[in-house]
């Protein structure tokens, strides 16, 4: 009796497992990435990814109790989701993860200072660039007289963000050093201050806020320039003309209004 | 140390504790469902049946949790395309088939060290392979288990620091979070281990009330 009621048991356990799984893939909602702009506004809303720790284009801050993500890249999306009439919602991961995220349907588009390089573009479609700033070494303040030159950081321990255009440039410049790669531009401070990097690459905007939240760093002379034309909105492959255009005429918008957002984000970005 | 950001970054530790324990909790409890069945998989007569179990069981033995994450998170909308799954559930799905396995073998080696003389004494009584395993060597196997599937417990609560990377708001990924926002490198990570040390403590605490209970019965 008990037996048979242990196999009744485990029988409908199981089978109700394989019947949940199975209903799981029937009830699944088609990602919006197939279907452009008017998936996105039938959806209601665009999915938007972003690395979250790079101030002033996207951070965290904290509202009355409550996480906020602010930043000039925010005040962009919410140009963008108001032309096109949708609501918005965050999705926060690594800079790595986002491209990935992107052609896996996970998000609509990417919001996150991303430039268009050669090989990106073979990945995302990219709408026209809304800011383009140089990128500047951060280094500890105890050794801003050790790193005047590039050459003071050919055997150097430099960190950038994994999959960045920093990266590309550091490879590029300083072959012999010595790259850590990591997912956050406040990692990258952290790891600065503990010693554990002699310098840090990043643009110039970041760089002022991450010296300005982290007292031990200072800013280099040592600028550079990447062979990308700027900052962008990365959508997915082969997205359809509508959406891109749409974009666009966003950004063609309020470009001008860009520099302001940078530094009202700026001025939010606390001391510590 | 400075641990002043607790008065304004509480919110986030909280919100990271709760999707811990769910993800946990679900890891558990499905880990032990399909663990059970994937024993008696591997317990068939029918050689397919028991191959099909013990290959899943050392692919996930022989991987890395992370591993096992990123296939879930990217290879499923892959191979189903146009199949999202939310982040939460894509961490529960990984950590759950991960603990199956390890349970599995939980089981298996627990149901082994019963000795053989049990089972032939069972038979030789007149009792059936079902009722021998179900009423004679299940509950001292039982015993034996418990232990082993508390330490399993206590893992999957570590282990779903782990989903952190694919974005999922538990106590790691809040963790990060305040450490960005504050420049603080260490104090919040001590602040998340003793949020981790709360729940495998109290989890520990329970088991040991059940272990001792069950030892009642002993007389050795």
């Amino acid at each position: 009796m008990k037996k048979a009621l242990v196999k009744k048991v485990s029988g409908i356990a199981l089978s109700g497992l394989l019947a949940i799984s199975l209903a799981g893939c029937g009830t699944a909602e088609k990602t919006a990435s197939k279907s452009g702009l008017e998936g996105i506004k039938q959806k209601g809303k665009i999915v938007v990814g972003m690395m979250a720790a790079t101030p002033p284009y996207e951070f965290h801050t904290v509202d009355g109790g409550k996480d906020k993500i602010i930043g000039s890249d925010i005040k962009l999306l919410d140009q963008v989701s108001k032309d096109l009439g949708v609501k918005y919602e965050i999705k926060d991961m690594d800079f790595d993860g986002l491209l990935v995220a992107l052609q896996s349907g996970k998000i609509d588009m990417i919001i996150s200072a991303m430039s268009p390089t050669e090989e990106r573009e073979k990945n995302a479609d990219f709408s026209n660039v809304y800011y383009k700033d140089r990128h500047v070494m951060i280094v500890r303040k105890s050794e801003l007289d050790k790193f005047k030159t590039n050459d003071s950081l050919k055997n150097a321990k430099i960190a950038a963000i994994k999959s960045s255009v920093q990266e590309q440039i550091v490879e590029k410049q300083f072959p012999n050093a010595d790259l850590k790669l990591l997912g956050k531009s406040t990692e990258l401070a952290m790891d600065l201050a503990a010693k554990k990097v002699d310098a840090v690459l990043v643009d110039r905007p970041t760089a002022t806020l991450l010296v300005k939240s982290n007292p031990s760093l200072a800013k280099t002379e040592l600028l550079f320039d990447d062979d990308t034309a700027g900052a962008a909105i990365a959508m997915p492959n082969d997205s359809d003309k509508a959406l891109v255009d749409a974009v666009n005429k966003t950004i063609d918008r309020t470009k001008p209004e860009y520099e302001k957002w940078l530094t009202d984000a700026m001025s939010k970005v606390k001391q510590n | 140390m400075n641990f002043s950001f607790l008065g304004t970054y509480y919110q986030f530790f909280i919100t990271g504790i709760y999707i811990t324990i769910i993800l946990a909790l679900i890891a558990v409890v499905l880990g032990s469902i399909l663990g059970v069945a994937l024993t008696l998989l591997r317990r068939s007569k029918y050689k397919v049946v028991k191959l099909i179990g013990d290959i899943y069981v050392e692919f996930i033995r022989g991987t890395p949790l992370l591993a096992q994450i990123y296939i879930i998170y990217i290879g499923v909308p892959a191979l189903f395309s146009g199949m999202d799954i939310p982040d939460l559930a894509v961490g529960a799905i990984a950590l759950s088939l991960n603990a199956a396995a390890y349970i599995s073998e939980t089981i298996r080696s627990g149901i082994e060290a019963v000795s053989k003389g049990q089972m032939e004494a069972a038979r030789s009584l007149g009792m059936s392979q079902r009722t021998a395993m179900f009423d004679i060597i299940m509950p001292q196997a039982f015993k034996n288990i418990l232990p082993a599937l508390g330490n399993q417990f206590i893992g999957s609560i570590k282990d779903s620091s782990i989903v952190s990377v694919i974005g999922v708001a538990e106590l790691m990924y809040e963790t990060t979070i305040v450490r960005g926002n504050t420049a603080l490198g260490l104090e919040p990570i001590l602040v998340a281990s003793l949020g981790y040390l709360v729940l495998t403590f109290t989890l520990s605490r329970l088991l040991g009330i059940v272990e001792r209970r069950l030892k009642t019965s002993d007389r050795r």
